[in-house]
């Protein structure tokens, strides 16, 4: 049991820093980090790079489970927040001159030497030349904020994607100063110009995970991992496509990690495609490998936070009974006796945006092709099924906004689908919580980003209208009472 | 765009004449003294810190901000004489304060803040180009205040007058040429931009477009000028870094009432594309954000400094396809080099070109820097 909450002070959520590049959004990117969200999704349909076998599509349906490493989940914790797996990033004195010492609530226990300075996002590492970096980990988009505190796993919801990620890591190199260091932020420096394109949302708080690990896929051969400049395989369409981060909690009971069930097989390697923006030998990504198993333990064995609100019992244990009866036969049940389906849902009965499992199935050849014959392929299948997997719903009322892509605020509406604003924006707070509606809270607009004032508005509307985020299907809830939805909402405060 | 990009773009010359931190190049003979190396040792504990939402209040922020390390005010523009004749100018003001507090011996050279200006006019006609730098201390005859506006060195001065708010006087003589101008703000500051790039590590705003009338006093003659003018100020910390980057800016103020700034980083190593981003100010003074994928900017020439020994760019096509805008950008004068304490190239440009299917024409002010060799080599 990993319950890993941290502080709880401060006002804001934000990260403020001296210069752009240390912004909130950046960390990430900056640092380099990209994800593992893989493969799948998105694709343009060219004709390079055409596999020899087309891919397996996986049946909707249930999910086989497959066999894990074991690894320990202390250990995990350890190597999660101290390990710098991403081996590229900002040299430590340019990171010194451009950020603010980091507030408390963004510091993390059990961080050792430079990391347990750095906030949360960031490890050190220190290069065979002895040059000192900042990296960003995972949880630059694993570690989010509910209600002022931060909570490793919680997916964060809040980062700003609309950035050109290539001014701030350019900018960056104002303050390098020596030709070592210069050696390093160049590296950092290309590899994020040139994956910044498709890491550029419309919208803050969805990310474009998916998006760069293609691209990242997409400039490396996959017999070495060797880093070409130019692309070896037609990249995707550089607009992301929006997703919302799963907490990483989900992964105790899932058979499959992502929304369409593409990564299959060892689960611990295919996480570590997340370092691939830095990993550029099969030397290098055998020693992440080696390790991971303790990282995947980690998040296997991750416990949802508590509900840090009072609950109503009674009306809880009446939406027990509602939830068993609508919901359990996909969502599972909950308590000491859990069970958990695994259960994929085709696009038609769910109803929710077809795109990102679209695209997965259709459009994803050539890069499962390349994720076949790479390293990472070597005990790991990329599999995608036409539909979204039913998630478990286990700490659920912390990882508003909901579905695959965000699109809705509350999971009253979820479960409502005729009340569900087209557009809506939110403050971005974590401490903006609806604790009637599960979500939050959020303003309904009258128009779309196309309506907006000001590009700063436009990117904090969420318009359902465009391609990837719509904010329909999933009618499940429709049917039931004002009541019996009262009751749903309660009893999903206990999970 | 943005605040970052206006601001450190005001803020290269201010870098410029602190790199000289690291060389201690600056010669006696053109010195009253030497203030830099104490940069060095400046104390940046203190002061305040650049955060963000600072709540801009306008006529107090065009004056100094005494809590923060470092203002810089940079004026340029573009002036037609009655008889036709062409001239540019730049007028900068840096104040760098050592220590928050006041030096506490009685010393005037122990004063904690160094003033540094420069004042540069392009005489078109004539093809000269006259340049002019001073450094100053509190109380060695150079100051600032917060509100109304003035800072001074010697003679040099801005000033913001009393009974008018919406005007800046500028005043600067050197051996050759005397500069008098009234400066009146036609379009109102842009500020807070959606920066794109996250928090500056400056505070800052820039005047697009000022209403330009006065005189330039050369020997003996004394010439009527109108033209139009910008202003950029930032305030914050005094940073030393130099780095690999180097950052160009284009101010371009076009005859249809609109305006054009392009902010250029640029590696100096070359092993990357600069990269371009910018503000287009509509007539009405709404702004739009230019990002790198929706301009292009090619150098279409260079030219071989007088010393011979750098190349500058000195010929550029800018294209805004979403704007419809293709503008060919030319230095007015070749030679518009300044051999400071810090060399760089800061020059007026003729703009011409078309948008939306109509000619369109007019003048701007183009830095461009760290392209001569570094003096630490
Ligand atoms: C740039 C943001 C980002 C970073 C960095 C990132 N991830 Fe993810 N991760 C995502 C997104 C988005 C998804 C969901 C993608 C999908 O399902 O299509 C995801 C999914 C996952 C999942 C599957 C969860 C589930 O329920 O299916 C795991 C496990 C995971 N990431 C682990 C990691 C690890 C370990 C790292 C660091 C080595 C990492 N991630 C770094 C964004 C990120
Ligand atoms: C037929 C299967 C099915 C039934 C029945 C069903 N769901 Fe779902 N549910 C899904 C699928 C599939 C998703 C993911 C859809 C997506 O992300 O596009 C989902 C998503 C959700 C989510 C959002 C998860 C997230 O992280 O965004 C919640 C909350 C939820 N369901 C609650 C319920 C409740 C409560 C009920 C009963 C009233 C219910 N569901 C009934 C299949 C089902």
């Amino acid at each position: 049991m990993h319950r890993t909450h941290l502080f709880n002070e401060g006002t804001s959520d934000a990260k403020p820093m001296k210069f752009g590049i240390l912004t909130p959004a950046l960390p990430l990117i900056l640092a380099g980090l990209l994800t593992s969200a893989v493969l799948l999704l998105v694709a343009c349909g060219g004709e390079q790079g055409k596999p020899a076998s087309p891919p397996t599509i996986a049946p909707v349906g249930v999910v086989p489970a497959d066999v894990q490493r074991p690894g320990d989940p202390r250990k995990g914790y350890q190597l999660l927040v101290n390990t710098p797996y991403v081996t590229c990033g900002i040299p430590y004195s340019a990171y010194r001159q451009t950020a603010e010492p980091p507030a408390p609530r963004l510091l993390l226990p059990g961080r050792e030497g430079r990391n347990a300075e750095l906030p949360y996002w960031l490890t050190a590492r220190t290069t065979d030349a002895g040059v000192e970096l900042v990296t960003s980990n995972c949880l630059s988009c694993h570690a989010g904020f509910f209600n002022g505190e931060l909570i490793v796993g919680l997916g964060n919801e809040s980062i700003d994607w609309t950035i050109d990620l290539v001014l701030a890591a350019e900018g960056m190199g104002m303050y390098i100063d020596n030709d070592e260091d210069a050696v390093e932020w160049r590296k950092w420096a290309d590899r994020t110009a040139s994956i910044s394109p498709y890491t550029m949302t419309d919208t803050i708080g969805v990310n474009p995970a998916n998006n760069l690990t293609l691209a990242l896929i997409a400039h490396r051969d996959p017999k070495t991992l060797a880093w070409s400049e130019k692309f070896l395989l037609q990249p995707p369409p550089e607009k992301p496509l929006p997703v919302s981060v799963p907490p990483w909690w989900r992964m105790k009971k899932k058979h499959a990690m992502f929304y369409s069930t593409e990564g299959r097989g060892d689960h611990a390697r295919i996480m570590m495609t997340a370092t691939l923006l830095c990993t550029d030998t099969i030397a290098e990504a055998r020693k992440i490998d080696a390790y991971a198993p303790h990282i995947r333990a980690f998040i296997a064995t991750l416990e949802p936070p508590e509900y840090p609100f009072v609950i109503d019992r009674k009306l809880s244990n009446t939406g027990r009974e509602v939830f068993e009866k609508n919901c359990s036969g996909c969502h599972g049940t909950y308590g000491v006796d859990w069970t958990y389906p695994n259960l994929v849902i085709s696009l038609d009965e769910i109803g929710t945006d077809p795109e990102l499992a679209r695209r997965a199935v259709e459009d994803a050849d050539r890069f499962i092709h390349w994720y076949e014959q790479s390293f990472y392929g070597e005990n790991t299948r990329i599999e995608p099924a036409p539909g979204y997997i039913a998630p478990p719903l286990d700490g659920i009322w912390a990882t508003a906004p909901y579905l695959h892509n965000g699109s809705v605020p509350t999971i009253d509406l979820l479960l409502d689908s005729t009340r569900r604003p087209a557009y809506w924006t939110r403050s971005f707070d974590s401490r903006d919580y609806n604790k009637q509606e599960l979500g939050w809270r959020y303003t309904a607009l009258k128009y779309g980003k196309a309506g907006a004032a000001s590009s700063v508005e436009k990117k904090q509307i969420y318009d359902s209208s465009l391609i990837g985020y719509s904010n329909q299907g999933h009618t499940f809830g429709d049917a039931l009472t004002d009541n019996e939805r009262a009751a749903v909402l309660e009893y999903l405060k206990s999970l | 765009m943005n605040k970052v990009l206006i601001s450190l773009s005001v803020v290269v010359i201010a870098l410029g004449s602190v790199m000289i931190l690291r060389y201690q190049q600056i010669s006696p003979a053109t010195q009253p003294f030497n203030p830099l190396p104490q940069l060095l040792k400046s104390e940046a504990n203190g002061f305040n810190a650049v955060k963000p939402g600072w709540q801009y209040v306008f006529p107090d922020d065009y004056g100094a901000h005494p809590n923060f390390q470092m203002d810089a005010w940079y004026f340029s523009g573009y002036l037609t004489s009655t008889q036709n004749q062409l001239f540019g100018f730049q007028m900068t003001f840096f104040r760098f304060a050592l220590a928050p507090e006041k030096a506490a011996s009685d010393s005037v050279w122990a004063s904690n803040e160094i003033y540094r200006a420069h004042v540069a006019i392009t005489d078109v006609g004539r093809k000269q180009f006259h340049v002019s730098e001073r450094f100053g201390r509190a109380k060695l005859g150079a100051g600032a205040s917060q509100s109304p506006l003035q800072v001074w060195l010697d003679d040099w001065e801005i000033r913001m007058p009393d009974e008018n708010q919406s005007r800046f006087q500028i005043r600067a003589t050197t051996k050759e040429i005397n500069l008098i101008l009234d400066l009146e703000i036609v379009k109102e500051e842009v500020t807070n931009v959606d920066t794109g790039a996250g928090m500056p590590p400056f505070h800052g705003y820039w005047l697009p477009r000022l209403r330009a009338s006065g005189r330039i006093e050369l020997g003996s003659d004394t010439i009527t000028v109108n033209g139009i003018a910008t202003l950029s100020q930032v305030w914050g910390g005094l940073s030393l870094y130099r780095g690999q980057i180097a950052l160009n800016r284009f101010v371009l103020q076009l005859d249809d009432k609109r305006e054009i700034l392009i902010f250029q980083l640029r590696r100096r190593d070359g092993s990357a594309d600069p990269i371009n981003t910018g503000l287009l100010i509509a007539p009405d003074g709404a702004v739009r954000r230019l990002s790198r994928q929706e301009l292009t900017l090619s150098v279409l020439e260079h030219w071989q400094s007088s010393k011979g020994d750098v190349r500058y760019p000195a010929r550029w096509r800018l294209q805004i396809p979403e704007e419809d805008i293709q503008l060919d950008i030319v230095p007015m004068l070749r030679n518009q080099e300044l051999n400071l304490s810090v060399r760089y190239w800061n020059g007026l440009v003729k703009v011409t070109g078309i948008s939306a299917g109509q000619v369109v024409s007019g003048a701007g002010q183009v830095e461009l820097t760290a392209y001569a060799p570094d003096p630490s080599l």
